[in-house]
């Protein structure tokens, strides 16, 4: 408690501001469709002192009285320097054009150009969609989390997907957050394509390394997504018929100047070939996913806005009657954005999210139906204040989890199977400063305390070494079942060099109270969700990081270094022979470890011109270790890829013609292969000596992508976007197996692999009005 | 592939051991190289006793490698083998469950036939159903084996936790079948570490890329040595087809 009080002590005293502070504020806007820039910057020039505006294109700084320049810039946008006199605070607005030049959709980042170096951000890592939508990917289908994985310390979870692991975290470690909901299943058909429409949604911002007390609940990083705002002026629409699906988007205002609407759908359609086919027992058999985006935004007054934004979204498998499989999510998130003052707002946000999945059988000799889903309602409090000198975040949350692990029923058994559900409360209050101590110093210091609570009804079990209930507790409805406290302290220090470099360091403590059971490394539908209980501890990870970050010919380039150490505590595996599936006694196959993972990450990028891109190098090493796994040595992570490399380049010939290439490599996967084999019952049984002892064959691809613009013919926009993936045609080994060399000596063995995907072209037809 | 190969770990002993109401029997071998096994090496001259109550009995060399005897071993029994190579000392102990029958079978013709023209040499598709009722008092552990015309066709080790004391269709098979094809479908009762076995077996052997890193089946062994010995009793239904 002393040191909370400490904390907030400090906080306080940062916040006192001298007298004869004047404020200049306002919002910046695109001078066409009135939508807010968020991110924009705005700077005193000659000086340090600026600000970015907020999500809502709002901005304040606070100046002695005078006369100054202020510079408004926004990459994508002509740069505006106004002369402002103040004597009084001062309201300036500032509407932005975009720039002429189309080479300038080829950036990376949205903020000011030399935002790595000036921040304290420590292992952030930006994704403009503009990127998002030139960088070649599979099937042709943009996608955020996969342009994500091309960056430093960030691993795809497997080919062609979207998954990915963050500085040796677990795939379920990471927070997607799609305007403050939790998305507990990002991924479309078994993690082939993420939930992210790229014409719904705006930058991408993953937080690898330090971040602000703010976020918490997942161990190794945030990735937040906001669904854009519709148009407040006019109306329009974009949209594409892709290889695999078709997308439309369209928005506009609802009150001009005032409100707006942003609706985007998706759907694929390789159950509508089905259709046609000779065969019509097919016809019965579906295979699509869709989704749709919504935003309403209300500006109800100067200082008060509304907005309401979700996301519906669902995959359907269907084969004939037989067998079908869905599932999917849906969010629903309302805030409330109220100004207090110049100085002062508070957002208040109402969160829904529901995630399900459903497998369906049905034959003659055996029907069966599994289900299985989690609840989240979640109220977030977030008041923010800033100064001069510091921006300070003060908030909480309160959030009710329902899991619902599953159901089997069944013909064969006289009754269903059922997993109990289980409920917990989260509370969470928070304060973080991010304060500028003077040219050569910034630090961002804060607190999160976390509170879990674990609540009935429910029953659990204690075990025997068998695996053997020996007793059991019942918990009566709203009973507190347990309660974890935890403290995550977060700092960051930037130290400035020059105005072109700066050293950081950042220490990070986050935890987690839900647990992903997964039976394998691709999203798959008896997957699921439990929180913390009296046997399984909240996880928790220690990370502290530090890096060099250097920009040269006016942050033309950036590049950078970073290093970091990770301990991760509380991790779970299973007990050999464990049952993941429906198993009410899975608790009593959990075994509990831990894993630390370290590397160096290195980055550099080139901003502006006709040539674009960036090269990113990570070396590094993540291991685990379990009391009853590997005879309790350390063992490798299967996602353990000692060497991850990644070239992302981008060239523009013309205003309309652009061309795109990815080069990735990769260490091949930690995986367990047997070293001998022997005969029991007249089979062979493989002899495994090491846990993950042998590696795959190194990983590497290149993608090719050109997109041509058409003439504009009023205000309907063309493009044509072909893309190439696999270029080489790469044999990569996605699985490895062992078959007889000859039919006359099945003892002898060969090595064969599975490649996934050969090299696939794809094209698309995009258009806006 | 020229870019990933598979080691070879030092030889181990194996030991394979059961022992049913009739028969004991012991397999000694070691292991051998994962791509390219030399013939399986056998071992011989090792001493193998089984012991129950107060009486310790001897298996007899009948091959290379192989040891057994045939004589009556009863049910609700706990059974002790002991086995000496050389300086190794290997031990293992299995209890003898009561044996749980069939309750009854059924067969029928699928409608599954009628989706496709198969061809007539495949036979007809056939579902076969075989019923058990579990008793409630304890918990059980069973081992199916079904063999088609005297080769193995399927095998699946299951515990009674999702019915405990229920009726259920234990044994759902569907396949072809023609004239004549005898189907023996077998149902072993067995003891939970022999259960734990199986069941980590299955496991193991999947050489997958995507799921769990496999590992070695849980052995009931003590000593340094693979394999498992399991006591069973068991029962079985023939279905011939005409």
């Amino acid at each position: 408690m002393k040191h909370i009080l400490f904390i907030l002590n400090f906080l306080l005293v940062s916040l006192s501001i001298s007298a004869q502070q004047f404020t200049i504020s306002g919002v910046v806007k695109d001078a066409n469709s009135g939508e807010f820039l968020v991110g924009a910057s705005v700077t005193i020039v000659g000086t340090t002192n600026g600000a970015f505006t907020n999500t809502s294109g709002a901005y304040s700084i606070s100046v002695k009285q005078g006369s100054y320049k202020l510079e408004y810039s926004y990459l994508g946008y002509e740069t505006a320097v106004v002369d402002i006199v103040v004597s009084a605070n001062v309201k300036k607005n500032v509407r932005l054009t975009q720039a002429a030049m189309k080479i300038d959709k080829v950036v990376v980042t949205s903020v000011a150009r030399d935002h790595n170096v000036i921040s304290t951000e420590l292992g952030a890592q930006t994704v403009s969609i503009q990127t998002v939508k030139i960088v070649p990917v599979l099937f042709g289908e943009n996608d955020v989390l996969k342009t994500l994985q091309l960056m430093p310390g960030v691993k795809s979870a497997g080919e062609g997907g979207s998954g990915y692991y963050v500085r040796g975290g677990g795939s379920d470690q990471n927070l997607i957050l799609l305007d403050d909901a939790p998305i507990y299943n990002a991924s479309h058909m078994m993690g082939m394509f993420s939930v992210f429409n790229s014409d719904a949604i705006g930058d991408a911002k993953l937080y690898k390394g330090s971040m602000s007390a703010e976020y918490g609940g997942r161990l190794s990083s945030v990735l937040d997504v906001d669904i854009r705002e519709g148009d407040k002026e006019n109306y329009h629409g974009q949209g594409g018929i892709g290889t695999i699906s078709s997308r439309f988007e369209v928005e506009g205002p609802i009150r001009k100047g005032k409100s707006s609407f942003l609706v985007a759908g998706r759907r694929t359609y390789a159950d509508i070939f089905l259709k046609m086919a000779r065969d019509t027992s097919l016809h019965s058999t579906k295979l699509h996913f869709f989704d749709v985006n919504y935003k309403f935004v209300n500006d109800i007054d100067e200082n008060d806005k509304l907005s309401l934004s979700g996301y519906i979204g669902r995959d359907v498998f269907k084969f004939r009657d037989m067998f079908g499989m869905a599932g999917g999510n849906i969010t629903a998130t309302g805030s409330w954005l109220h100004l207090f003052s110049k100085q002062w707002k508070l957002q208040s946000s109402f969160v829904y999210s529901y995630f399900d999945s459903d497998m369906d059988m049905q034959m003659s000799m055996l029907d069966a139906n599994l289900q299985s889903g989690i609840t989240e309602f979640n109220w977030k409090e977030d008041a923010v204040y800033r100064n001069e000198n510091n921006i300070v975040h003060i908030g909480g949350n309160v959030g009710y989890h329902r899991f619902s692990p599953g159901k089997l029923t069944t013909s064969m058994l006289e009754q269903p199977i059922i997993m109990e559900k289980r409920n917990a409360l989260e509370m969470n209050v928070y304060a973080d400063n991010s304060q500028t101590i003077n040219d050569w110093l910034k630090v961002q210091y804060g607190l999160r305390f976390s509170n879990f609570m674990g609540l009935g009804a429910a029953t659990f079990y204690d075990y025997n070494q068998e695996h053997e209930i020996i007793d059991s507790t019942i918990y009566k409805k709203g009973e507190v079942i347990n309660y974890y406290p935890n403290l995550e302290p977060r700092l960051s220090v930037n130290y400035r060099i020059n105005a072109e470099s700066s050293i950081k360091a950042a220490y990070t403590r986050t935890c987690q109270f839900v647990h992903l059971i997964q039976s394998s490394t691709v999203s798959m539908p008896t997957d699921y969700w439990m929180p913390s209980t009296n046997k399984t501890k909240p996880q928790t990870c220690s990370q502290l990081s530090l890096g060099y970050f250097r920009n040269f010919k006016e942050n033309s380039y950036e590049t950078s270094a970073e290093i970091y150490y990770k301990n991760m505590q509380n991790q779970i595996d299973y007990e050999n022979g464990a049952n993941l599936f429906l198993n009410s006694n899975l608790e009593a196959y959990l075994l509990y470890g831990h894993s630390r993972s370290y590397g160096v990450e290195l980055y550099a990028k080139k901003n502006v011109g006709n040539f674009t891109g960036w090269v990113s190098y990570t070396l590094s090493k993540t291991e685990k270790q379990f009391e009853g796994l590997n005879s309790g040595k350390w063992y490798p992570v299967r996602y353990d890829r000692t060497h991850d490399f990644s070239i992302v380049a981008m060239y523009a010939f013309s205003e309309r013609l652009q061309a795109s290439a990815t080069w990735v490599y990769s260490t091949g996967d930690a995986v367990t292969y047997p070293s001998g084999k022997y005969l029991v019952d007249g089979e062979y049984v493989s002899y495994y000596t090491e846990r993950n002892g042998y590696r795959m064959p190194a990983y590497h691809r290149m993608d090719v992508g050109v997109t041509y613009t058409q003439e504009k013919k009023g205000r309907f926009e063309s493009q044509w976007s072909f893309s190439v993936y696999n270029v080489y045609n790469r044999k990569n080994a996605y699985m490895i197996y062992f078959e007889p060399v000859d039919e006359e000596t099945p003892d002898v063995l060969q090595a064969v692999k599975i490649t996934l995907f050969p090299i696939i072209p794809s094209i698309a037809w995009n258009f806006s009005f | 592939m020229d870019d990933f190969e598979v080691g070879s770990a030092e030889a181990k002993i194996v030991v394979a051991a059961t022992i049913s109401p009739t028969q004991a029997q012991v397999i000694l071998s070691k292991t051998t190289a994962y791509l390219n096994p030399t013939s399986i090496p056998y071992i011989s001259g090792a001493h193998v006793t089984i012991a129950y109550d107060d009486t310790i009995v001897t298996l007899h060399e009948d091959s290379v490698g192989y040891y057994s005897l045939e004589q009556q071993f009863e049910s609700q029994k706990m059974y002790s083998l002991s086995i000496t190579i050389g300086d190794n000392f290997i031990t293992a102990e299995s209890y003898m469950p009561p044996c749980v029958r069939w309750d009854s079978c059924s067969v029928k013709l699928s409608e599954y036939n009628s989706w496709y023209e198969f061809p007539d040499s495949l036979g007809k598709i056939y579902e076969v159903l075989a019923y058990v009722t579990d008793p409630v008092e304890s918990a059980n552990y069973y081992r199916k084996e079904v063999y088609k015309n005297d080769t193995i066709y399927s095998k699946e080790t299951t515990d009674d936790s999702y019915f405990n004391g229920q009726t259920v269709q234990l044994e759902t098979l569907m396949g072809f079948f023609k004239e004549d094809d005898i189907v023996k479908i077998y149902l072993k009762s067995i003891d939970k570490q022999a259960f734990e076995y199986y069941n980590t077996l299955a496991l193991s052997n999947s050489s997958s890329g995507m799921f769990a890193a496999p590992d070695n089946p849980k052995s009931n062994l003590q000593g340094d040595a693979l394999g498992r010995f399991y006591a069973y009793t068991v029962d079985s239904v023939i279905v011939r087809f005409k």
